[in-house]
């Protein structure tokens, strides 16, 4: 592409200063994003040359939201500290450096075969298109003044989340486009307001007062008694019984510490070891140590799925194909087995089956087939499942990417009939590609046939899925 | 036969008791020169002895109460080598001191490659003294071998205390040991402390009993006499009390076995210079220390001693003790106690016994020897009588071994004969270099 040879970039400063071609200053005042954002979106890249730490920390943020600007390279001349560098791709000590460090980012960008603006508006592809383009991971960051301790600046700044960030990339997980690589640390948090780092402290093992104070007792061999260490007589180079006026002059052979206790002041009670408790510094709650959240906090990378979707600019799910079967809501779904139900119950003509299948391990065959095999044989399933049924059956897509059917005026001979249809397609797909076995699990039921007096279409869905479970 | 055997005895009897009524009749001159030899030289010694010890309970009643705030930071080595579980207890004894003062602990262990065990012990102990005020533990692992003198000078360099104490790794010590071990420093002139001695391991044979009742006589009643006219013989290296810089200043232990009388005799020499400087023994700083079990164990350990001490006498300070050097007190007290006592005493014991037993008929060689004993039982007798009533500090377990003074003579007797053993084999075939006390690459490089 010939717009390679020529970068621009847009430095952004409070001083006028002597610069290079292919450098254009911009000013940036106080309450100024939005009249700058436009003008910048024509340049590659912007340095961001202010001392004013506020400017520069709000600047980065609106930049990383920006959804045509989310993308851009961006140097920063001095450090504003971890949580607001990774906002940015480095520090530069001079203007001339920047072609350098932003070609390897630019000449990824345009290296998509699609306008991958279009996909922008999604926070997901923000992200994903972001981390690919930079070649890098997503980091936590440590920021003691966070109160979960570590927290994903970037990804916060990209999706506009300022919270759940953790819940969206464990959700990035589940959907195999994120994997954590390395842990970089496990925190503990109060069970009720999240926050890092309670305090620990030392209490009484009965009524939990901070008010006890270590006992130690001595043990006199000669006379037996043992009492707190205080009650023995001590003066400087002599120890003596109370009871028995010993002098006792060798530990471990005139006398020993037996014990050494805690007391209570408030309950007055004794024990040897305190309890140690987690007391939240912000919402005062007191819980046990095992009560407390333990938060691991990981670098994440892009899995081949996610930089397939970068590559292409679509997200192919191969649970989606399962669409192409032209499902009805499940929601209509439900409203359509109440109603044959009803119809069933009254006239006994009026017999319908409803049967469902599951396809419980795409996970696995993701892994062994890779994305593209599992798509192609999702494909082929969802055609055989298309050719066996008729055009006034009903599909939707339930819970856990279950396939529910309604077969009206078919009886249990004909339901057979169909399911051993879908079923062989395990047999025949294993002759194909004779690698892991895709796992079908199906149940079925025929109304009014094989009900009883008191069931009803809740009881009847149970009931299948039960057995899909199973 | 038993006829005869009561004559015999009677006729020893008669004999032994004309010694008290005409105790020059029945030898002739050559004789005379030798049956009060012992006596003569020896009894002075144990009236010194007495003298002092009254002479220390009068002034330690004085004083009694005195300087009880005077709190110099101690440092105490422990010198740890194969001690194992031991080390425990010298480690918990010394954090367990009554004292108001800071105690620094520093466990030298040598050769801890091998001794890892020891090493753990120690290490182990390094939570529970934390929970001290005043009291820090410092393990210090020296993973090559290099003996005591290596470990003690290391000890030395790492000390930060104003006292420096060198202690064996397995003894323990009573509760106000560190108390009474600082009070002579208060006393600005005094640079070291002998530290007292007991066995610990009274009880398990009838060895360390009789080796008891010796600790108690020549250590606890021998050094507390002795020191009032400060004429220290030694500072046992199991537990030597210095003034820091003091010891740096003569440039701490010197390489060589019996670095402890070595070190002694260095102090001495130096207090030849300035005789106003003191050794002082300090009987109620009290360690307890394990001794050899069996008879066999005992004379292991003696004949290591006894060539140890001929070694350092007759070679390493030969023609340094003269009373130029140590000053006229202490060159007499180290020739009379030290060399004559225990060097050439044993050899004449042993050459005077057996010249009686060839010349003298049996009846009158039995006598004789019933007559040294009795004199020996008396003055054993006396001395342990005089250690229980002023200076025993746990009278009710020495009175145990009252029973055993009998036969304590006999151990004596014993012992005099064995040093001669050790002096002539350390002569013969420099035993010192056989050391179990540094390795014998160290020993091998120093110069005696």
């Amino acid at each position: 592409m010939e717009k390679s040879r020529n970068y621009t970039f847009a430095i952004i400063s409070d001083s006028q200063q002597q610069i290079e071609t292919g450098f254009t200053q911009l000013q940036l005042s106080a309450d100024g994003f939005e009249e700058l954002g436009q003008s910048l979106t024509k340049f590659s890249g912007i340095i961001l040359d202010t001392d004013k730490r506020t400017i520069q920390d709000e600047f980065l943020y609106h930049l990383r939201r920006h959804a045509s600007l989310c993308l851009k390279p961006v140097f920063l001349t001095s450090s504003l500290g971890a949580s607001i560098d990774a906002l940015a791709d480095g520090i530069i000590a001079e203007y001339g450096k920047v072609v350098d460090l932003a070609k390897p980012i630019l000449r990824r960008l345009e290296s998509f075969g699609y306008d991958f603006e279009d996909v922008l508006n999604n926070p997901l592809f923000r992200v994903l298109l972001y981390v690919y383009s930079r070649n890098e991971a997503i980091i936590p960051i440590k920021n003691w003044t966070s109160p979960s301790l570590y927290t994903y600046p970037l990804v916060e700044a990209l999706t506009g989340f300022s919270e759940h960030v953790d819940q969206w990339l464990n959700n990035q997980i589940s959907r195999m486009l994120l994997e954590k690589n390395r842990l970089i640390d496990r925190v503990r948090c109060c069970p009720h307001c999240g926050l890092a780092n309670p305090n620990y402290i030392d209490v009484c093992s009965n009524c939990r007062s901070i008010q006890i104070q270590q006992d130690t007792f001595l043990h006199c061999f000669t006379c037996g008694t043992v009492q707190p260490e205080k009650d023995f007589l001590t003066t400087s180079g002599s120890l003596t019984c109370p009871k028995c006026r010993e002098r006792l002059r060798h530990i471990g052979t005139d006398y020993d510490r037996p014990l050494e206790n805690y007391s209570c002041r408030d309950c007055q009670s004794s024990f040897s070891e305190p309890l140690i408790i987690a007391v939240c510094p912000r919402c005062e709650t007191a819980s046990d140590t095992e009560e407390l959240e333990v938060k691991s906090y990981s670098r994440y990378t892009l899995t081949e799925k996610a930089v397939l979707a970068v590559q292409t600019g679509y997200l192919n799910e191969p649970a989606n194909l399962i669409d192409d079967l032209q499902n009805v809501s499940f929601q209509h779904f439900r409203f359509q087995l109440d109603w044959f139900f009803a119809m069933a119950s009254r006239y006994e003509e009026e017999i319908f089956t409803i049967f469902t299948v599951r396809l419980s391990n795409l996970d696995e065959l993701e892994a062994s087939l890779g994305s593209a095999g599992l798509f192609e044989l999702i494909e082929e399933f969802v055609k055989r499942v298309r050719v066996s049924l008729r055009g006034t059956d009903f599909s939707s897509r339930g819970k856990k990417n279950d396939l529910w059917f309604i077969l009206p005026k078919t009886d249990i001979r004909q339901r057979e009939t169909v399911l051993r249809r879908i079923m062989d397609f395990v047999e025949d797909a294993k002759q194909v590609k004779n690698q892991v076995e895709l796992k079908i699990s199906a149940a079925a039921l025929t109304v009014p046939t094989q009900i009883n007096e008191h069931d009803t279409p809740e009881k009847i869905l149970a009931m299948l899925e039960n057995e899909l479970d199973r | 036969m038993l006829e005869s055997l009561q004559r015999l005895f009677s006729e020893i009897l008669i004999i032994f008791s004309g010694f008290f009524d005409a105790p020059l009749y029945h030898f002739d001159d050559f004789l005379l020169k030798f049956i009060p030899f012992a006596l003569f030289l020896e009894f002075p010694l144990y009236l010194l002895i007495i003298v002092g010890v009254i002479f220390y309970v009068a002034r330690a009643r004085k004083e009694e109460g005195e300087n009880t705030d005077f709190l110099p930071t101690v440092s105490c080595i422990a010198l740890c080598y194969a001690e194992k579980d031991a080390v425990k207890l010298t480690i918990r004894s010394l954090t367990e001191q009554l004292y108001d003062g800071p105690i620094e602990i520093l466990a030298i262990i040598d050769g801890a490659n091998q001794n890892l065990s020891t090493f753990h012990a120690a290490k182990s102990m390094e939570s529970y003294v934390k929970r001290y005020p005043n009291r820090r533990l410092r393990v210090i692992p020296k993973w090559q071998r290099g003996g005591r003198v290596s470990s003690m000078n290391l000890g030395l360099v790492q000390a930060q205390g104003e006292i420096v104490m060198a202690l064996d790794g397995d003894t323990s010590f009573d509760n106000d040991m560190v108390y009474h071990a600082t009070r002579p420093f208060h006393d600005e002139k005094v640079v070291s402390v002998a530290g007292n001695l007991r066995v610990r391991n009274v009880k398990e044979s009838l060895w360390t009993r009789l080796q008891a009742i010796e600790y108690l006589i020549s250590i606890y009643l021998g050094k507390t006499g002795l020191s009032e006219f400060n004429v220290i013989n030694n500072i046992s290296g199991a537990f030597g009390v210095h003034r820091r810089s003091f010891l740096e200043h003569i440039g701490g232990w010197d390489a060589g076995t019996a670095e402890d009388l070595d070190l002694t005799i260095r102090i001495k020499r130096y207090i030849g210079k300035y005789p106003d400087l003191k050794i002082v023994f300090a009987p109620r700083a009290i360690g307890h220390t394990d001794v050899p079990v069996t008879l066999r164990q005992f004379l292991d350990q003696r004949l290591r001693w006894d060539g140890d001490l001929l070694y350092l006498y007759m070679k390493k300070h030969r023609g340094r003790i003269l009373p130029r050097l140590l000053g006229w007190r202490n060159s007499v007290m180290i020739v009379w106690s030290g060399v004559f006592f225990q060097i050439i005493m044993p050899f004449l014991i042993v050459l005077y016994t057996a010249f009686t037993a060839v010349i003298l008929p049996p009846v009158f060689f039995a006598a004789l020897m019933l007559f040294v004993y009795a004199a020996y039982f008396i003055v054993s007798f006396i001395l342990y009588l005089l250690f229980l009533l002023v200076l025993s500090e746990r009278r009710k377990e020495d009175m145990q071994l009252f029973l055993l003074l009998p036969i304590f003579p006999f151990f004596s007797f014993m012992i005099r004969i064995w040093s001669a053993v050790a002096s002539l084999k350390e002569i013969v075939d420099n035993a010192h270099l056989d050391s179990s006390m540094a390795p014998w690459w160290v020993l091998k490089k120093t110069k005696f």
